[in-house]
């Protein structure tokens, strides 16, 4: 007794289609192949396909609940062959279905366990396309050994459980679905955050300066100056009438280009509360000065947070520590080569 | 009369009952509950007289649906609360948020103003904190209304003119470290700038006291008690690494002569938060808290810092 079926052939055979090197999606084809029936040759038939993509992290260490899809592709064609453009770069479990309506019966097939599979950059197509900016090329490799993937089925997502993925360990703002799967858009996303970082970085000496507590800094070291200097002319056997000692302008210069860098690494990773540099204050916490001699200007001066020092502000400030980050980040990212 | 006096009386008891007013049959402790707010905007409510935490609340999840404060995973940026100015009439408390925990291109952020319900952590009002600041803004309270100020237009009063102030009635350059009620904590600068001399002024009699026979301690290792009375020292060992001894002293104010000592060495590895009405020195290391009782009762005052850098938004509640 016929039994009329439609049969899907997939081509290439899969069941696993990589998404190219270059971030491409895989090209497919697929016949459908009908069984036990002969269609009339006088009704033309129309064959209704649907692909959907999904993935949903199952299997994957430390994947969120996300579930992420391409956008469902349906198509009709009066041909039984079907090429699958993919528009968006994902991967994940594949389904292909296929509905034909013919001699009066309406066939229907899927296919199972097909999945479209991540590939990672070698290190020459990644030093193709990351910007030309050594600490970030660093810093990608603390993220993630260069890498975008896990596993072929996996993304490299981030151990701490919040969602960061991939190349860049892009987490806040959460990653896009085409930074999940595309080494490319998350190497681009990372970039964009370094820049927004730097931008932070480059404007954090100006909002020291106009802070509060840098004015009471230099007017409490100009009080503790015109203690000394008041007492040193006090001092004089020919001491006269005491002239008057005028506070110094204190400057707190920009970074320079090393300082801006590492605090801009520091942003990439959070500065949660603390910059990468603070102000130098001695002991007591007061401002360090170097004199000009001209004795009406000084300069004060960065110092780098250590690890101790960072760890000690997030104990002060109640940051948890999940909220931290790496406090060694940036001494990690310095200390990796560049690629 | 008669009639007032005795409703008076039964809302009074009333009162007493009803929870979260306190223990039945005991009056409100002034300042027995201290609320320390978190660079990542949490609260911990702590009871200063059981010395224990009473409760932690996020305040990004009791803003509302709108997420006024920012969800962040992993490290944040810049706190995502800064500063706690509590109104103790309205019982309300105002911090300064960020809208958003990304800076926007130009490196700044925009800030809201919450202000919340002590004690049952409520969001009573929202209002604009600034926009495109490089630094949160600076909530002061000023006869009740809330001061919202940029922050490059905030200056904090650094040191006093001592002109006036007997016994010497000098102009000594000093800076003031902390201060409450009429009292100010000052440090005083000398012709050695490597002694740390510390006095205490009041601001109503015109009078300075400098502390005598201060311990080995460094200017952030001083500290006022409300009220202004006395002046707590924490001992530390010489030399550049100021480390923490463990060894407390207490100094009368109007004498400047020391009180009382504890030897405290389990505060060594912790940072100092506060002094609270009820008499307790709380430290703390992240939300792991210290409580070392000087049985002693202080005014229920708040201590100022003009700088309060290094310490967590924090203010004292009788409820």
């Amino acid at each position: 007794m016929p039994n009329p079926a439609v049969v899907l052939k997939v081509d290439p055979p899969g069941p696993k289609f990589p998404i190219s090197e270059q971030c491409e999606m895989p090209k497919i084809t697929v016949t459908a192949e009908l069984q036990d029936v002969t269609p009339d040759p006088k009704v033309p038939l129309q064959y209704q396909w649907k692909v959907t993509l999904s993935f949903n992290g199952q299997g994957c260490a430390n994947a969120t609940q996300r579930i992420i899809k391409h956008d469902d592709i349906t198509q009709m064609t009066p041909t039984n062959k079907f090429q699958i453009l993919f528009t968006q770069v994902r991967g994940g479990s594949l389904t292909i279905s296929v509905t034909v309506a013919v001699a009066g019966n309406t066939l229907t097939a899927s296919t199972k366990d097909l999945l479209v599979t991540g590939t990672n950059p070698s290190v020459g197509s990644l030093a193709a396309v990351a910007p030309p900016n050594t600490s970030f090329r660093k810093l990608i490799r603390v993220e993630s050994g260069l890498r975008q993937f896990l596993s072929d089925s996996c993304p490299l997502w981030s151990g701490d459980g919040y969602g960061g993925v991939g190349l860049c360990q892009l987490t806040s703002p959460a990653p896009t679905d085409d930074q999940v799967w595309s080494w490319k858009e998350n190497v681009k996303g990372g970039w964009a955050l370094y820049r927004q970082k730097e931008a932070v970085a480059k404007t954090y000496p100006k909002s020291v300066r106009d802070s509060a507590e840098f004015k009471a800094l230099v007017k409490t070291y100009n009080e503790k100056r015109q203690a000394k200097l008041k007492a040193a002319a006090a001092s004089q056997p020919d001491a006269g009438t005491p002239t008057p000692i005028q506070d110094l302008t204190i400057e707190l210069p920009d970074y320079s280009d090393d300082q801006l860098e590492r605090d801009t690494v520091r942003g990439f990773n959070g500065y949660a509360g603390i910059h990468e540099y603070r102000v130098k204050v001695d002991k007591d916490g007061v401002l360090v000065v170097t004199e000009d001699p001209s004795g009406t200007k000084g300069k004060a001066e960065w110092e780098q947070v250590t690890k101790e020092e960072r760890i000690k502000f997030y104990d002060q400030n109640n940051v948890p520590p999940k909220k931290r980050g790496d406090p060694n980040y940036v001494e990690d990212v310095e200390a990796k080569p560049t690629f | 009369m008669l009639r007032y006096r005795l409703s008076s009386a039964l809302l009074s008891a009333f009162a007493l009952l009803l929870p979260g007013t306190g223990v039945p049959g005991q009056a409100e402790t002034p300042g027995r509950f201290l609320y320390v707010i978190s660079c990542d905007a949490r609260v911990d409510k702590l009871d200063t007289v059981a010395g224990s935490t009473v409760k932690t609340y996020d305040l990004a999840k009791r803003s509302g649906k709108e997420s006024l404060i920012p969800v962040v995973q992993g490290a944040f940026d810049s706190c995502l609360a800064s500063q706690a100015a509590y109104d103790s009439e309205a019982s309300v408390f105002s911090t300064a948020v960020p809208v958003s925990n990304e800076p926007k291109g130009d490196g700044t952020k925009d800030y809201r103003v919450l202000s919340f319900s002590v004690p049952g952590m409520e969001l009573v009002k929202q209002q604009r904190g600034g926009e495109s600041l490089d630094a949160p803004p600076h909530l002061e309270l000023q006869s009740g209304t809330l001061k919202v100020l940029k922050p490059s237009d905030w200056l904090p009063q650094t040191s006093l003119d001592l002109s006036a102030y007997g016994p010497d009635k000098t102009r000594t350059p000093n800076q003031i470290l902390e201060s409450s009620g009429d009292r100010v904590l000052l440090r005083l600068f000398t012709a050695d700038d490597k002694q740390l001399v510390l006095a205490l002024a009041d601001r109503k009699t015109q009078k300075l006291v400098r502390l005598q026979g201060v311990p080995t301690t460094v200017a952030p290792g001083a500290h006022i008690v409300p009220g202004g009375g006395h002046v707590l020292i924490e001992e530390t060992l010489a030399g550049e690494k100021p480390d923490k001894t463990g060894r407390l002293a207490l100094f009368d104010g109007s004498t400047g002569r020391a009180q009382k000592e504890l030897n405290e060495p389990e505060i060594k590895d912790f940072y100092f938060l506060a002094v609270s009405p009820t008499g307790r020195v709380i430290y703390h290391s992240n939300d792991n808290y210290r409580f070392v009782d000087l049985k002693m009762k202080f005014a229920d005052a708040s201590v100022n810092r003009p700088i309060s850098k290094g310490y967590p938004a924090f203010f004292f509640a009788d409820k």
